[in-house]
């Protein structure tokens, strides 16, 4: 898994593309619909951005085509869902997050329980 | 929104774009939907966000970062200034819309054409052939030192023994192009074969992607007929089904076992094939005779071109001892293969870069005149902004701002146009004749030629209006309230030198297409001999179940009565290679009745096998003599009737009927009966060649065309002729059903694509220069306004005013014209050496060219000539 820990830290808009992936499979407007939905616009992923991660994220084998599809759906597109790798690395992420939140509460930089 | 998406796709990279510009689109059409129900302002939020991440994705995209992170706009002060000097550009743009519209449309059609033309260049020209050691590959032909022929198919006793002798080369290997007709399950299907020596693939470096290449077993003289297919077949026929590895099919009345499947990228050009299928070397190939293969090879590592040429002269020295009567007067050409391949079309592409650069040059002169025009419009501007403290770099920077945003919208539009202009032209790369058009593409090569005009174009742009700015005495500017004061002289200088340039490539262009047209045109003029208008078909039988002449002339026959009895159909007639629709066999041959010419210096003429009617199908006329009768063609005797060019050639102002020629055919003298006019047979720009005409019935071919003369339309006779063939054998296909006008056309489509690109260019850079001289002018008038108020106001009148302004734009062209004429003389030399019937100095060309410059621009001066004698002197006065 050393693979995955050479990723680390993900950039804001790959970190949530795993996390629009964690739930459902999508395709790719579900995604930046789901991003835009959750971080009230703060995180703002693109088209360019968002294949330009799913390029790499396909390539590194972190996520992969899923084949479902409803049938008033518009051909062009693809379904994306996460591998165990996927999965790993997302989880990997949160938790330097996590350790990263917690460290900063060890500092009271953030009120417990907030 | 959508529709700009999908031109902002394009400068991705290309397989990013393959591998998801569908969704990309799909991802934004249905952003753009929920936008629209929301309204024009969520649309606009849409915009600018689709837009701000198409601009920081676009650099990751094609660095191929392994995680892609977004420059942040907010944080770096770097691109927050350059994004405020963009924002500031854009507006100082906006505001002085007329010049900016302007600017970018010359711009647009500059870079378009640039784009375009180089990368039609590039991939035709420059880029290296598809194969792994493509330096090392060289084509080899016979040379006939005599007939100077340097390019002659060579002989497969020759090649046997070149790969005995030869050390230059690891490989040498045979192709030679054929086709027969696929038949078994699914409809006949005429193919183009091609013969390979087993290791002519991997010599190339190509490996079938399905099943094996050949071996050399497969080569053995009683090996079984092996073939790969390619790529577009093994889809098209067989739907890409890896079982037809091992199967047999039948093609060309041959059973032979698929082996393989070529990539689907492989194309060897020149030879197009669907199929191809192994070279077996025999004995019998290397008795010699006849000459009919074409020969690839690849030097060894570290053998020069020049060794390789040096080897193949001793050789064919040794060759000339060996057999004296075949190889007396033949050398070898060894030509690297891209510039063989090219050797045609190289010099034509080369001259239309010289035209795009000249337009090229065109357009900056025109750009840059604007742009100083509007620089000394803005002088006060930049005063102001001196006073107020601007330092002078700060003003460079925003001018240079301007000219990217001005250089970025025009590139940008002009990568549009090169797609248009791309698109139009691949569809005609086979008309065309250039081998390898088809893969023009706007890739990485061309990008980085328009970046770099772009960049040019900015520098250029910013740095002119900058330079005028840094000598601007601030006070004066202010003072003298932003008239054309004394200190612009030396910008003015600049500006009539840049006039001066545009007309002088306006008359190097113009002189150009002029010279380019009326060659078409006397090319068009050319009489092909025959009757344009007669329809022709082939078909070609079997061997097997056609295996006499007897079986194979019943044939035609049958068809040629069905096609006869059809209503509409007045004449009709059959023969072997069809003019204008590729090349035919030619042979030398000698006067029966005089003393034979040394070996080697014999005359040649194109023979031809025909039909009886095919003279009066054709339109040929008959000048001596008599035509075949039907019983010679039928019983194939020995007549023949000569073309006026080879009586003129070997028999002078002799009358030739009732003369016996030995053909080199089947050595038996012929007597000439009859004597008709000459017809092209390949090329209108040639004049026509020899020619001998004997009855079909002495030599049938297994593949004839069928000529039909009538009333009837090219779709009528492609249905009847189809129908006609289906009826008697449904295995045989008809194939290439066309009129002869379009064979003829076809034959010259490159001089038309040339003629009309090359006028379209001409046209261009007039206008462009009409609008350089006006402009200058009508900056001249407003500047001098008050000057001309005064004058008026002493008593000179509105005429004098207006010649005023006339001579100086006068004397512009004057000197444009006298330049642009010693450069295109000078071109012109260049231009004839590729031309049709082409003068260096066509006074008609030069004359009308000049004049109809001169007429327009005097023409594009007078109106601000004009507008110069409207000045009321009281307005001015008060």
């Amino acid at each position: 898994m050393s693979n995955i820990d050479a990723q680390l830290p993900l950039s804001p808009a790959v970190f949530h593309i795993l996390l629009a992936l964690a739930d459902e499979e999508r395709h790719g407007y579900a995604i930046m619909r789901d991003i835009d939905d959750r971080t009230d616009g703060i995180v703002r992923v693109g088209p360019g951005m968002l294949y330009g991660s799913i390029k790499w994220l396909v390539a590194d084998g972190f996520i992969e085509e899923a084949s479902a599809k409803s049938k008033d759906d518009d051909e062009r597109r693809k379904y994306y869902r996460l591998t165990a790798d996927g999965r790993a690395l997302l989880r990997a992420e949160a938790s330097r997050l996590e350790a990263a939140v917690g460290l900063a509460r060890t500092r009271r930089v953030l009120s417990k329980k907030a | 929104m959508p529709f700009l998406y999908r031109v902002l796709l394009w400068f991705y990279p290309p397989d990013f774009r393959r591998e998801f510009g569908a969704e990309m689109t799909s991802t934004v059409d249905a952003a753009w939907r929920t936008a629209s129900r929301r309204g024009w302002a969520a649309q606009c939020r849409l915009a600018v966000r689709v837009l701000t991440d198409w601009i920081t994705s676009l650099w990751p995209s094609w660095r191929g970062r392994p995680q892609p992170r977004p420059l942040s706009p907010r944080k770096d002060p770097m691109i927050r200034t350059a994004l405020r000097e963009l924002r500031l550009a854009a507006r100082v743009l906006w505001l002085d819309r007329g010049a900016t519209f302007a600017i970018v449309l010359t711009l647009l059609l500059a870079t378009g054409a640039t784009a375009a033309v180089f990368s039609v260049v590039n991939a035709v020209v420059l880029r290296p052939l598809p194969f792994a050691t493509a330096d090392r590959l060289v084509a080899i032909w016979e040379h006939n030192v005599v007939r100077n022929r340097p390019r002659n198919v060579v002989a497969p006793a020759n090649f046997h023994e070149w790969r005995d002798r030869a050390t230059s080369f690891d490989h040498l290997a045979a192709v030679i192009d054929y086709e027969g007709a696929l038949t078994g399950d699914g409809p006949a299907e005429q193919l183009a074969i091609a013969y390979g020596s087993w290791d002519l693939f991997d010599m190339l470096g190509v490996r079938p992607i399905e099943g094996r290449g050949f071996l050399e077993p497969d080569s053995a003289a009683n090996a079984g007929r092996k073939a790969l297919l390619s790529w577009n077949l093994w889809q098209r026929r067989f739907h890409g089904d890896q079982a037809i590895i091992g199967r047999s099919i039948h093609l060309a009345d041959e059973t032979v076992e698929v082996i393989g499947v070529l990539p689907r990228a492989f194309r060897l050009p020149g030879h197009d094939a669907d199929v191809w299928w192994q070279v077996r070397y025999s004995a019998a190939q290397r008795a010699p005779r006849g000459r009919n293969w074409q020969v690839l090879g690849r030097l060894k590592e570290n053998v020069s071109v020049e060794r390789a040429r040096a080897e193949m002269d001793a050789i064919a020295q040794q060759l000339e001892q060996k057999y004296p009567a075949f190889d007396s007067g033949w050398r070898a050409t060894v030509t690297p293969l891209q510039d063989d391949l090219n050797g045609a079309v190289r010099t034509p592409l080369l001259l239309m870069m010289g035209a795009v650069a000249i337009l090229l040059m065109i357009v900056c002169a025109n750009t840059t005149n604007l742009l100083l025009a509007k620089a000394s419009r803005r002088q006060r501007d930049m005063a102001v902004r001196t006073a107020l403290g601007a330092g002078y770099w700060h003003l460079v920077r925003q001018l240079l701002a301007e000219g990217f945003l001005l250089s970025l919208l025009g590139a940008g539009g002009g990568l549009l146009m090169a797609r248009l202009g791309l698109f139009t032209l691949a569809r005609f790369g086979d008309t065309l004749g250039v081998a390898r058009l088809d893969e023009a593409t706007l890739d990485a090569p061309v990008l980085a030629l328009t970046s770099a005009v772009t960049v040019a174009c900015t520098l250029l742009f910013s740095l002119v209006p900058a330079a005028s700015a840094g000598r601007m005495a601030v006070s004066g500017a202010l003072a003298s309230g932003g008239r054309w004061s004394t200190g612009a002289r030396r910008d003015r200088r600049m500006r009539h030198a840049l006039v001066v340039t545009q007309v002088a490539g306006a008359v190097v262009l113009v002189i150009g297409g002029g010279m380019v047209t009326r060659s078409l045109m006397r090319l068009v003029a050319v009489d092909a001999g025959f009757d344009r208008e007669v329809y022709a078909f082939s078909i070609a039988v079997p061997d097997t179940r056609y295996p006499t002449a007897d079986h194979q002339m019943r044939f035609y026959r049958d068809v040629l009565d069905r096609v006869k009895a059809t209503p509409g159909v007045t004449q009709a007639s059959y023969m072997g290679f069809l003019p204008f629709a590729g090349p035919g066999t030619a042979t030398s041959f000698t006067r029966a009745d005089a003393p034979p010419p040394p070996t080697g210096q014999e005359p040649v003429a194109d023979i031809r096998p025909v039909d009886a009617d095919y003279f009066a199908t054709m339109g040929i006329r008959l000048i001596h003599g008599r035509v075949f009768t039907g019983d010679e063609v039928r019983r194939g005797q020995k007549v023949c009737v000569i073309s006026a060019a080879t009586a003129a050639s070997v028999f002078g102002s002799e009358n030739p009927i009732g003369h016996w020629l030995n053909i080199n055919l089947d050595g038996g003298p012929d007597m000439i009966v009859g004597v008709v006019s000459d017809i092209h047979h390949a090329r209108l720009s040639e004049s026509p060649r020899p020619m001998i005409y004997y009855p079909f019935g002495r030599f049938p071919l297994s593949a004839v065309s069928v000529l039909m003369r009538g009333a009837l339309s090219d779709d009528a006779m492609r249905t009847a002729a189809e129908a006609i063939v289906r009826d008697l054998d449904r295995d045989i296909p008809v194939t290439e059903p066309v009129r002869l006008q379009q064979l003829v056309s076809n034959s010259i489509a490159s001089p038309r694509a040339a003629a009309q690109l090359v006028s379209a260019f001409g046209v261009l850079a007039l206008t462009l220069a009409m609008v350089g001289i006006g402009a200058l002018l009508a900056a001249l008038v407003a500047a001098r306004r008050t000057e001309f108020g005064v004058r008026l106001a002493m008593g000179a009148s509105p005429s004098d005013i207006r010649l005023l302004v006339l001579r100086q734009g006068a004397a512009m062209i004057g000197i444009g014209l006298l330049i642009g004429s010693v450069l295109a003389a000078l071109a012109s030399k260049a231009l004839t050496s590729v031309l049709f019937d082409a003068q260096s100095a066509d006074p008609l060309v030069f004359g009308g060219a000049l004049l109809s410059i001169a007429v327009l621009g005097v023409l594009a001066a007078d109106i601000p000539a004009r507008h110069a004698t409207r000045v009321n002197p009281v307005d001015i006065l008060r």
